[in-house]
């Protein structure tokens, strides 16, 4: 059996902390911080564009082969990420070192495939409410994401439940298997201009006498 | 147009809005939202506005979010008043946001759509704005 490859990040060893770290994002570097269960945590650097790369294509829930200052690699997780709040991009990351036997809890990504009759022919509106289910696993079956086909979903009363997810083997499902994953919304009608406005509009001859009576009544009012 | 249906005090002081948006910079419930870049009041109006540009411009379909409520109450003295004399009466209601608040959000509808009717409701709030998209759509 063949080992997986997992993408790798390399990463440096940070002493600057605290505000001094602007200095570092200015330069490209992104700020991070690497713990594990019976590991001291490592303030690191990593490089913002590669992390924003492999960020997007493995997501939140693959493992990473985190090498720092060119040590041996460590499987990792990306655990979090702090984004400013304006320019949307990462501040800083937390890095997480796995046991390869420990259980971990884990938000995995829901994807929903196919196309509902609902949506496409009745004109309703897809509706992901869950996006991410918790899931404990030992870090070898962890799942990028989970697929569900919207297909079931035929009519507006169709939900699709936390229930309805297909769970890989090795993995346990925390979310409440109750909660609604997905449904479809009846289509909303075009709202029309208020019909008051069109018929407030008098005729022309009414438009006349209005402007006569509104002219000889004015001087009186002042 | 959105207002309380009841508040503890008619008026309030103004406050500042130094910093960034604490809560609700995320996009929630739909796939793409409308965040702000600037701190500001918005209006029960101005919010009002944005909604209809956004309801008209998607005309079928797709599902609107607001994120805001104008539950903060703006006083307005009379016109041609000398100063003095106290506050002047509730005139209407402001939602205050901050950079990086998520305005509205909308799903169901196509990426194109969903900008073009964003970019509409962004021309009637008194904020410059940004169309962001959930992490992972």
């Amino acid at each position: 059996m063949t080992t997986p490859v997992h993408p790798t990040l390399a990463a440096t060893h940070r002493d600057i902390t605290g505000k001094a770290v602007a200095r570092l994002r200015r330069e490209g570097l992104l700020p991070a911080v690497v713990f594990g269960h019976g590991t001291e945590s490592v303030s690191v650097t990593l490089d913002a564009h590669a992390f924003d790369q492999l960020r997007r294509h493995v997501g939140s829930t693959a493992l990473i082969d985190l090498s720092i200052d060119g040590h041996r690699a460590r499987k990792a997780l990306i655990h979090g990420v702090q984004y400013h709040k304006v320019t949307r991009q990462a501040i800083h990351a937390d890095l997480f070192l796995v046991r390869m036997t420990e259980e971990l809890t884990v938000d995995v990504p829901v994807h929903l495939v196919g196309q509902s009759e609902a949506a496409e022919r009745k004109g309703g509106t897809l509706l992901h409410i869950v996006d991410t289910v918790k899931v404990r696993a030992l870090p070898d079956h962890l799942v990028q994401a989970i697929e569900i086909s919207v297909e079931p979903l035929v009519d507006f009363e169709a939900v699709l439940h936390v229930r309805d997810l297909p769970i890989p083997s090795g993995v346990t499902l925390l979310t409440d298997p109750d909660e609604i994953l997905a449904k479809v919304l009846p289509p909303r009608l075009e709202e029309l201009p208020p019909v008051a406005e069109v018929a407030e509009v008098p005729s022309t001859a009414e438009a006349a006498e209005a402007t006569a009576g509104s002219a000889a009544e004015a001087p009186a009012g002042d | 147009m959105l207002m309380p249906s009841r508040v503890k005090h008619r008026k309030v002081q103004r406050g500042r809005m130094s910093g960034q948006a604490k809560g609700g910079a995320t996009v929630a419930f739909g796939e793409y939202g409308l965040a702000t870049l600037e701190p500001a009041w918005i209006t029960s109006r101005q919010i009002e506005a944005a909604r209809r540009a956004m309801t008209r411009s998607v005309k079928r379909g797709g599902k609107i979010w607001i994120r805001i409520f104008p539950d903060k109450p703006a006083t307005k003295k009379p016109a041609e008043t000398r100063m003095g004399s106290g506050k002047g009466a509730p005139d209407h209601w402001v939602a205050v946001v901050k950079p990086g608040r998520i305005l509205f959000e909308m799903a169901g509808i196509g990426h194109e759509e969903a900008v073009e009717a964003m970019r509409l409701a962004g021309h009637k709030l008194p904020v410059a704005t940004r169309v962001v998209t959930r992490e992972g759509v």
